[in-house]
């Protein structure tokens, strides 16, 4: 408060500067008023996909528990022994408010590796790579339980990054929210105050130098006149 | 040593008094807990299996590993105690067993795995025993485990040995598998050619279980759409006493299914439900394959029907604990394991 200098000119920029914090106040507040609702809609999504990932898990473990009993471990793992194909997924980035928030997807159709590729490819009967003569329609339901659980991870961690960024957001735009109502704003409207306060003071001085000024000349024509 | 059915199917009925009873699954089913369950496997004749598995692995792969060496032993022991036609009768019905395990071989190498990994997925229940498959899980390719097949004189060293150029030009390990699969039919059916009752049995066990598979592959390929009737008869293993090739590419085929099945049932198949859903179906031929190979322990005491209706027994059970044991694991709910699990 010290330094800054009490001028006219510093007053106009401090009220200028008022005005544009105020204005960013605003402005930061919409926007996290966007985030929130933003968040809300992604909470909802997010809780959807845990739901989804929670059931497919559950159907996953229990058909592979059952196949793994009716064929035996062993007869499961030669079946997967062929089966090693890639899942793609697309990651794209979306800005809200100038956050960018990645949006993780699934691409559709499976990329097997090329070891296995011409083995036992699409022609394998079933279209994942399964000899069907020797693959059990458990193993089958199996593996394609299994597909859907990572297609619901996928969707999780897409859900649940895109709330940890939107969350870190609204964190990061509440905090400058407040800085600005709580420490800025207040500092250039107590910096707009001092200022105006010595320069009505120094106006208050100057008026009064004027009236004593003007009270000796008077004072001294009227002595002038008097003798 | 005897080498006639008396002999062997006495020894085969004191081991089916080995057997665990229903009510003792009934009370294993009713543990909470798959340690109380493990607890209880080791009063049972699984136990020595059980406590040496501990020594390497814990919970249900410990389990897994123990029912698996049980039923190994089991086969061996039999094995063991017999020769001559009876033995290699016997060793017919083992080499499911083997096909099991060269498949997985093969798939190992076509995807350049370890032989450890392999290693592990085998169960030496057939005619390869632990040493010949470590040989053949060892080798660097798919033309070395042909190789190998055709040094141990194996029968599937024939299908691999008229596969393997094919295989080599066009790295389809599918159609390998396939000729593998045609082979075992053809082979069992062929040296089971005698016509005595005991050839006759494994044939009519084999056909049934060729037929079973057959109308599980045509199920399988009835749910894709874009196959061609040459791809889909490209699955049809010959050998089944109902399904031929024609009735095959028809029941696969969406379009002319409800053909496929009426000639099918007009062929003695079982009627299945009426339904859609392919696990049902599947556990209701696995059940009818399970119990008709079982019945047969009451068959001809001096033939071959009293090893494969007891063998049949034993897999159940193994299947049966490993069912219970998965259930105390997960917690799925009993009445669901129980539907599960195929009592004979």
């Amino acid at each position: 408060m010290q330094t800054v200098s009490p001028t006219r000119m510093n007053l106009l920029q401090r009220r200028t500067q008022a005005k544009l914090a105020q204005q960013g106040v605003d402005l930061l507040k919409k926007k996290r008023d966007a985030l929130v609702a933003d968040f809300f809609n992604v909470v909802r999504r997010a809780l959807a996909a845990r739901e989804r990932l929670n059931k497919a898990c559950e159907e996953a473990y229990v058909m592979l528990s059952l196949a793994k009993a009716w064929e035996g471990r062993e007869a499961l793992e030669a079946v997967a022994l062929t089966q090693r194909s890639e899942r793609l997924v697309e990651i794209e980035t979306r800005n809200i408010w100038g956050t960018k928030i990645p949006e993780i997807e699934m691409v559709n159709g499976q990329r097997a590796a090329a070891a296995v590729a011409k083995g036992a490819g699409p022609a394998a009967g079933d279209g994942n790579g399964f000899n069907p003569v020797a693959t059990s329609a458990r193993a089958m339901r199996s593996a394609s339980n299994f597909r859907e659980i990572l297609a619901a991870l996928v969707e999780v961690a897409s859900t649940e990054i895109k709330l940890r960024k939107i969350g870190e957001e609204i964190k990061k735009t509440t905090r400058r929210v407040n800085a600005l109502e709580q420490i800025v704003i207040p500092r250039i409207r107590g910096e707009i105050r001092y200022i105006r306060d010595v320069l009505e003071q120094r106006a208050r001085e100057d008026t009064f130098r004027l009236k004593r000024i003007k009270k000796k000349l008077e004072a001294r024509e009227r002595t002038a006149l008097e003798s | 040593m005897p080498a006639d059915f008396g002999y062997i199917n006495a020894r085969v009925k004191g081991m089916r008094s080995r057997l665990l009873p229903p009510g003792r699954l009934e009370e294993m089913l009713a543990l909470p807990t798959l340690d109380d369950f493990m607890q209880a496997l080791t009063t049972t004749p699984y136990g020595p299996d059980l406590q040496e598995a501990l020594s390497r692995r814990a919970g249900i792969q410990a389990v897994d590993e123990a029912l698996a060496r049980n039923f190994q032993q089991i086969t061996r022991k039999i094995l063991n105690f017999a020769d001559g036609q009876p033995r290699t009768l016997i060793e017919l019905v083992l080499l499911r067993w083997d096909t099991a395990n060269v498949l997985a071989i093969l798939r190992g190498k076509h995807t350049a795995r370890g032989a450890e990994e392999i290693t592990a997925n085998l169960i030496p229940a057939g005619g390869l025993r632990d040493v010949a498959l470590r040989d053949l899980a060892g080798q660097a390719d798919v033309a070395g485990v042909a190789g190998a097949l055709t040094a141990l004189a194996h029968p599937f060293s024939t299908p691999l040995a008229e596969g393997i150029r094919a295989y080599q030009e066009t790295n389809d390990l599918l159609e390998l598998e396939l000729r593998l699969e045609r082979y075992y039919a053809e082979h069992v059916l062929s040296a089971a050619g005698g016509s005595d009752h005991s050839a006759q049995v494994v044939r009519l066990v084999v056909q049934a279980e060729l037929d079973v598979t057959n109308v599980k592959t045509a199920l399988k390929l009835q749910r894709q759409e874009r196959l061609s009737g040459e791809d889909r008869a490209r699955f049809f293993i010959p050998g089944g006493m109902v399904t031929s090739e024609d009735l095959f590419v028809a029941l696969a085929d969406p379009q002319t299914a409800e053909r496929g099945w009426r000639a099918l049932y007009a062929r003695g198949f079982p009627r299945l439900p009426a339904t859609d859903d392919l696990l049902e179906i599947e556990k209701t031929l696995d059940l009818y394959v399970l119990r008709e190979s079982a019945k047969l322990y009451l068959g001809d005491p001096l033939a071959i029907d009293v090893v494969i209706g007891y063998l049949s027994m034993k897999y159940n059970e193994v299947v049966n604990l490993r069912l219970i044991a998965r259930g105390k694991l997960l917690g799925i709910p009993r009445e669901m394991v129980r539907r599960e699990m195929a009592l004979v």
